[in-house]
């Protein structure tokens, strides 16, 4: 593995609130990945990724993304990486054209009617043709999740960050999800990072992961989830693939 | 063949060559990169060439949404459509998920002693004021930058903003103003009457109503009002991440948000005081009507004589700060929410309280400033 591969460097990243999180973490993310982070709830992982996009500053240790060097959120620049939150964060005041449209208008030169050549396509592309002109509020949950990922998706990032992609879905519409995710890293080559806990998300789309836990507020195992779930024998890597409450296909 | 080129230094390029093939039909031919960086040009580049048959065998790489915008131009939708030719595979990849048509799926704290906790709420206090004045320049350099990029303030939604805190506050506005000028007429009533003087009533009102009656009660009103509205708004929009959202995608959400709010403020509060000014002044009338006795001819004439264009100016002026207050510290409580859902009525009311205390604040700086000058 080249150094050339590497998208993502984080070191002794120590993070925290009004206490520590995650102490003196490191790990590398590389090109063409799907990289999980994986954690029981409230073990930080959506804190870690929003560290690791410059929406916080680290107490201390480095995190440095390729072309961008230490990440941090400037404004009238455009963006180098697309994001999904945790709850889809798509403005609720406007359409899904027009949450679709606005990294367009904002950061291409694009006219009016090629944008909405482009969201109409786009949102073809995800299965949400026709609910153009709702509002988040009136989609489902598992539609508002597409619907923020194609926004994410808009200026077609080579990296993106996902957190929780399929979280609170029903299978059926996790394993769609779980499809976009392969579709956008197998066709359209995108490095992915994606916190999650759904097991069988993890063991369809995840080639590489690390694992987070709270008590030693550390990264306890790193490697493919599929490998870890049957060979390790780290007692809090076996609960997490084992016990953990999971669909697993 | 004619050519248009997209020649950006740096940027990928793109070739559209527009002619006709062998058998006289249109044709596109491109060469270079499909990106959103070619896009606009192509765009532009294939206006009218609906029926064309495109050649893409010199198309190195491809992202989707130039080549949706290019299966959009050919109307070239259906899967099987065989216009679009000569793809390599990374490219016809990206292709066939363009042209893809999924199926439509559907341990509880011990209380602090009292003394300590009102400690804490001082400090508090400062910390919020100290972030307020904070903000308050933040506002100021991004102005800046919003003078520099004018687009990126989204005026559109001034007239909605307006309109929507103007018509909020206009009814308790008026008649708040209205009883302010009743009650303020009703006081001096028994004084002005037992020395004679029942007309002086038009001159005081006018004066106090459009100085400092009009102003303050619209400013109150407003702030309960639309103050709170909006600390809410954002403070909801910050808890459920839509905040983050635009930042992730470069957009500074205090020009995105906070001017069109802040501006809508500046703008609606004077055009209510001015409302407020009439009915503040109608309650004197009313007083001096009924319970004076003064004449109506008498009433405005008092008026017309006591009551300067600059004190009416004057008052106007002041209305727009407290609109500018009103919204500063109102997107400032919103933007400052942290949490979930329970904090963004805190985040209402902790707005409302620092948006009263600024304007009685205010109005104590104007009434020794103004005394000092000998205003
Ligand atoms: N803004 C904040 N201020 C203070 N503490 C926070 C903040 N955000 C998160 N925390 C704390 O950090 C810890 C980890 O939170 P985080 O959201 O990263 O968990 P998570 O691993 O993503 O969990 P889940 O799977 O439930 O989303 C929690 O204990 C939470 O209370
Ligand atoms: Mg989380």
């Amino acid at each position: 593995m080249s150094a050339d591969d590497v998208v993502i460097r984080v070191q002794e990243l120590t993070i925290g609130y009004d206490r520590i999180l995650l102490e003196h973490v490191s790990f590398e993310v590389r090109r063409g990945e799907v990289f999980g982070i994986l954690g029981r709830s409230g073990a930080g992982k959506s804190a870690l990724l929003r560290h690791l996009i410059g929406l916080e500053p680290p107490w201390t240790g480095h995190v440095w993304i390729e072309g961008l060097g230490e990440p941090r959120l400037r404004v009238d620049e455009r963006p180098r990486f697309g994001v999904l939150f945790e709850g889809g964060a798509l403005l609720g005041s406007l359409t899904l054209r027009e949450n679709l449209a606005l990294p367009l208008r904002t950061w291409t030169a694009l006219d009016e009617a090629a944008i909405d050549a482009l969201v109409t396509a786009k949102l073809r592309m995800i299965g949400l043709a026709g609910d153009e002109d709702r509002l988040p509020g009136e989609l489902s949950s598992g539609m508002r999740k597409r619907a923020s990922i194609a926004r994410a998706q808009m200026l077609e990032p080579t990296l993106m960050f996902l957190d929780e992609p399929t979280a609170g879905l029903d299978p059926v519409t996790a394993e769609e999800i779980d499809e976009l995710i392969l579709t956008l890293n197998r066709n359209l080559g995108t490095t992915l990072v994606i916190v999650t806990h759904d097991l069988a998300s993890i063991l369809r789309t995840v080639t590489r992961c690390i694992l987070l836990d709270d008590e030693t507020r550390s990264i306890v195992a790193e490697g493919d989830p599929r490998r870890l779930r049957v060979a390790s024998t780290d007692p809090r890597v076996h609960d997490f693939f084992h016990r953990l409450a999971g669909r697993v296909p | 063949m004619a050519r248009e080129v997209d020649e950006r230094a740096g940027a990928p390029l793109l070739t559209v060559e527009r002619g006709e093939d062998d058998a006289g039909r249109p044709l596109v031919r491109l060469s270079g990169d499909l990106t959103l960086e070619t896009a606009p040009a192509l765009w532009r580049a294939l206006g009218g060439a609906a029926n064309a048959r495109c050649d893409l065998s010199g198309v190195r790489t491809a992202q989707p949404g130039a080549l949706a915008l290019l299966v959009e131009r050919l109307g070239a939708r259906a899967p099987g459509d065989d216009r679009l030719f000569g793809a390599r595979e990374e490219v016809a990849r990206v292709l066939r998920l363009v042209r893809r048509f999924p199926e439509k799926v559907a341990e509880r704290p011990r209380p602090a002693p009292l003394v300590a906790r009102l400690g804490d709420a001082l400090w508090r206090f400062l910390v919020q004021a100290q972030r307020v004045a904070a903000f308050a320049g933040e506002l100021v350099v991004a102005a800046g930058r919003a003078l520099r990029h004018p687009s990126s303030v989204r005026w559109r939604d001034v007239p909605m903003l307006c309109e929507r805190a103007g018509v909020q506050a206009a009814v308790v506005v008026g008649a708040a103003s209205f009883l302010a000028g009743l009650m303020l007429a009703f006081q001096l009533s028994s004084r002005l009457t037992s020395l004679g003087l029942g007309s002086v009533v038009a001159d005081i009102t006018g004066v106090a109503v459009t100085r400092h009656l009009a102003p303050f009660m619209t400013a109150l009103m407003v702030a309960g009002r639309s103050g709170s509205a909006i600390a809410a708004e954002l403070g909801t929009m910050q808890v459920t991440h839509e905040v983050d959202g635009l930042r992730v995608m470069g957009l500074d959400p205090v020009r995105y948000l906070v001017f069109p709010r802040v501006l809508s403020l500046a703008l609606i509060v004077p055009v209510l005081t001015a409302y407020a000014n009439i009915t503040g002044i109608f309650g004197g009338y009313v007083v001096g009507v009924v319970q004076l006795d003064v004449p109506t001819v008498e009433f405005v004439r008092e008026l017309r004589a006591s009551l300067d264009l600059e004190d009416v100016v004057r008052g106007l002026l002041k209305a727009l700060i407290f609109g500018l207050t009103i919204g500063l510290v109102a997107c400032q409580r919103g933007l400052d929410t942290r949490g979930g859902p329970q904090d963004v009525g805190t985040a209402a009311t902790t707005a409302v309280v620092a948006i009263l205390f600024s304007i009685v604040a205010l109005e104590a700086l104007f009434a020794a400033v103004g005394s000092f000058f000998g205003l």
